[in-house]
């Protein structure tokens, strides 16, 4: 009897605890995101598409994606190459390192784009040198992209370090005494065991190259129509008042945050899945 | 033949190994034994080119290999935790070692048949297309060993063969590998931290203690005749007598003059002998005694003398 009373306990606790995350959820995310996608379609299907296909938007939109196309593959080679160098080898000054891969979670974006100005704007370090050679980095499309390759490239590394040190060495060092090549190696066998993980980190990636909008903002300029991002375009239609424009775009945005996160959950689900297998 | 000369190793500070020689001859099966942190494994990771000694060398038939990585080196090599490829099913980890071949690499379909032909010998026939996940620690091993042999080596190197898996299994395996390692007449090394495993497979024994060798012999020269006294107390059960006597628990005899006075603790059935262990009335040290079980037990809290038949002596 004690025992079946106290399941009931932890079930209605259970239940309590539930319904608690539950509303948080709701009032949190699912509100905002109606609301977004409510006011996106105020002036139904129409106003969307005109919002949408306005050649501000669709060069925002063609930004954002140039954007992402570059800084994702580079931080996934970044990130798998310094995960491997830390999960697999020792040398003096990997803590400092894993800590360095951290810092751009551990800075104001703001500050990181500030960073940049530093560096490479009019009154910067390099930036007399880069405008003798007719270069523009700040305020123009390198800057965006060098603002969120630095933003965003912890998402892979951190994803894959705890895997690939969990996975350990013996798999590669198996590999090697069967006479692979380091190259072999890695395409055969340490790619294939960190696949999950890496498609992760680099869907997390991703979504925030494209949604980035503290430091790209510092470093962008919002010229119209040049070096506008998906994000700071939203913002100046809202400080615009156009309000339709700025929940259309902004809820291209969303549906980009809700297919990542359907990706995310298919893959936490195979990956679960693929590493519960393992034992 | 594989040569050992005057092996080095540091890890940072902290020497793993100190000055390790070692020959081992072709078709021997070698044990290294010790417990933990004895450098019994780094041992062997050097021989296999996983690892590199600081000072010393390596020789294989007479030819220095401490340059060459442990891809040139045609070892065979079983990880204790099999480190099979998961994302690959069994077959495929058989062949793996053919299979990234740059020279000479055989076609496919003689791959996959070396691999039937592999399972075939380790008694996994038609287990090639599961994954590694769906077969027991047993048939993993089993499919390790196979995947180690498939590139013909001419040295096998295992590193706790039988550490993670039961003791029925493990039991099992041990017979099975002895007689494959006769059958291919193959020169193998492992490593264990369990005397009655090395005991029973090895030709020869190597006992380590910190980093040095204490001793290397047969089975039968490791226990009967231990060459220091951490050897007499790794390998089986040893008790101490006065005058620096190490006496086995098989080797006391009760006798009714003489000897040493024992205070009878505990007495127990252990297979066909009975157990007594009692304390040292001179030095307080527990003992441990074997006595034919078809003889009266001594009952707890008497007092009994004992006599060793065989001991040894390392001195006060």
């Amino acid at each position: 009897m004690s025992i079946h009373r106290s399941t009931t306990e932890r079930r209605a606790t259970r239940i309590l605890l539930i319904l608690v995350a539950l509303a948080f959820l709701a009032f949190f995310l699912l509100l905002p995101l109606i609301a977004v996608f409510g006011e996106a379609l105020k002036q139904g299907i129409g106003g969307f598409a005109n919002a949408v296909t306005d050649p501000d938007a669709q060069s925002a939109i063609r930004l954002t994606l140039m954007v992402a196309a570059i800084s994702v593959p580079l931080n996934m080679v970044f990130g798998v190459a310094a995960s491997w160098a830390i999960s697999k080898y020792d040398f003096k000054g990997k803590s400092l390192l894993v800590t360095l891969i951290d810092l751009p979670f551990s800075v104001s974006p703001v500050v990181s784009g500030l960073i940049f100005v530093l560096l490479f704007g009019a009154q910067g370090y390099l930036g007399p040198w880069l405008a003798d050679h007719g270069i523009r980095v700040i305020f123009a499309v390198p800057g965006i992209l060098l603002a969120t390759i630095f933003i965003t490239f912890p998402f892979v590394a951190r994803e894959l370090i705890p895997l690939m040190q969990e996975q350990g060495r013996a798999d590669e060092e198996a590999a090697l005494s069967l006479g692979a090549s380091g190259w072999q190696t890695f395409w055969r066998v340490t790619l294939p065991n960190i696949r999950w993980g890496l498609l992760y980190g680099v869907l997390l990636c991703n979504a925030r190259a494209m949604g980035e909008f503290g430091a790209v903002s510092v470093v962008s300029g919002h010229i119209r129509g040049e070096t506008n991002t998906m994000p700071l375009h939203v913002e100046i239609l809202y400080n615009e008042y156009n309000f339709v424009g700025a929940f259309a775009v902004a809820s291209l945005l969303a549906l980009l945050a809700l297919v990542t996160l359907v990706a995310k959950s298919v893959l936490e689900w195979r990956f679960d899945l693929h590493s519960g297998a393992k034992h | 033949m594989i040569r050992v000369n005057n092996l080095t190793k540091r890890f940072d500070d902290v020497s793993v190994l100190r000055d390790i020689s070692l020959s081992v001859e072709p078709g021997e099966f070698i044990a290294l034994l010790g417990p933990s942190g004895s450098g019994k494994t780094t041992l062997l990771r050097i021989i296999a080119g996983l690892e590199f000694q600081d000072e010393g060398e390596v020789l294989v038939d007479g030819r220095d290999v401490s340059g060459l990585s442990v891809r040139d080196r045609q070892v065979g090599f079983v990880f204790q935790h099999y480190a099979l490829f998961r994302h690959m099913t069994v077959a495929q980890n058989v062949g793996f070692g053919l299979s990234v071949r740059k020279r000479n690499r055989p076609p496919k379909r003689e791959i996959e048949a070396r691999a039937q032909e592999l399972l075939r010998l380790v008694q996994l026939d038609g287990l090639g297309k599961r994954y590694p996940s769906q077969l027991s620690g047993g048939q993993r091993q089993r499919v390790a060993l196979a995947r180690a042999l498939a590139i013909e080596p001419k040295l096998l190197l295992l590193d706790e063969p039988f550490g993670a898996l039961d003791a029925k299994v493990r039991k099992d395996l041990r017979r099975w590998l002895r007689d494959l390692h006769r059958q291919m007449g193959l020169t193998s090394i492992f490593v264990t931290h369990d005397q009655e495993e090395a005991l029973e497979l090895a030709d020869r024994v190597v006992v380590m203690d910190h980093g040095v060798i204490e001793q290397i012999g047969t089975p039968e020269e490791i226990y009967m005749e231990p060459a220091t006294p951490f050897v007499s107390h790794f390998v089986g059960e040893t008790n101490h007598l006065p005058d620096g006597l190490h006496v086995r628990p098989h080797d006391l005899r009760i006798v009714e003059e003489g000897g040493e006075a024992v205070l009878v603790d505990n007495v127990f059935r252990k297979g066909g002998v009975w157990r007594v262990e009692g304390v040292l009335s001179g030095t307080g040290e527990i003992v441990e005694i074997d006595l034919d079980a078809g003889s009266p037990a001594p009952q707890p809290g008497a007092t009994i003398r004992v006599q060793p038949l065989r001991s040894k002596s390392f001195g006060g």
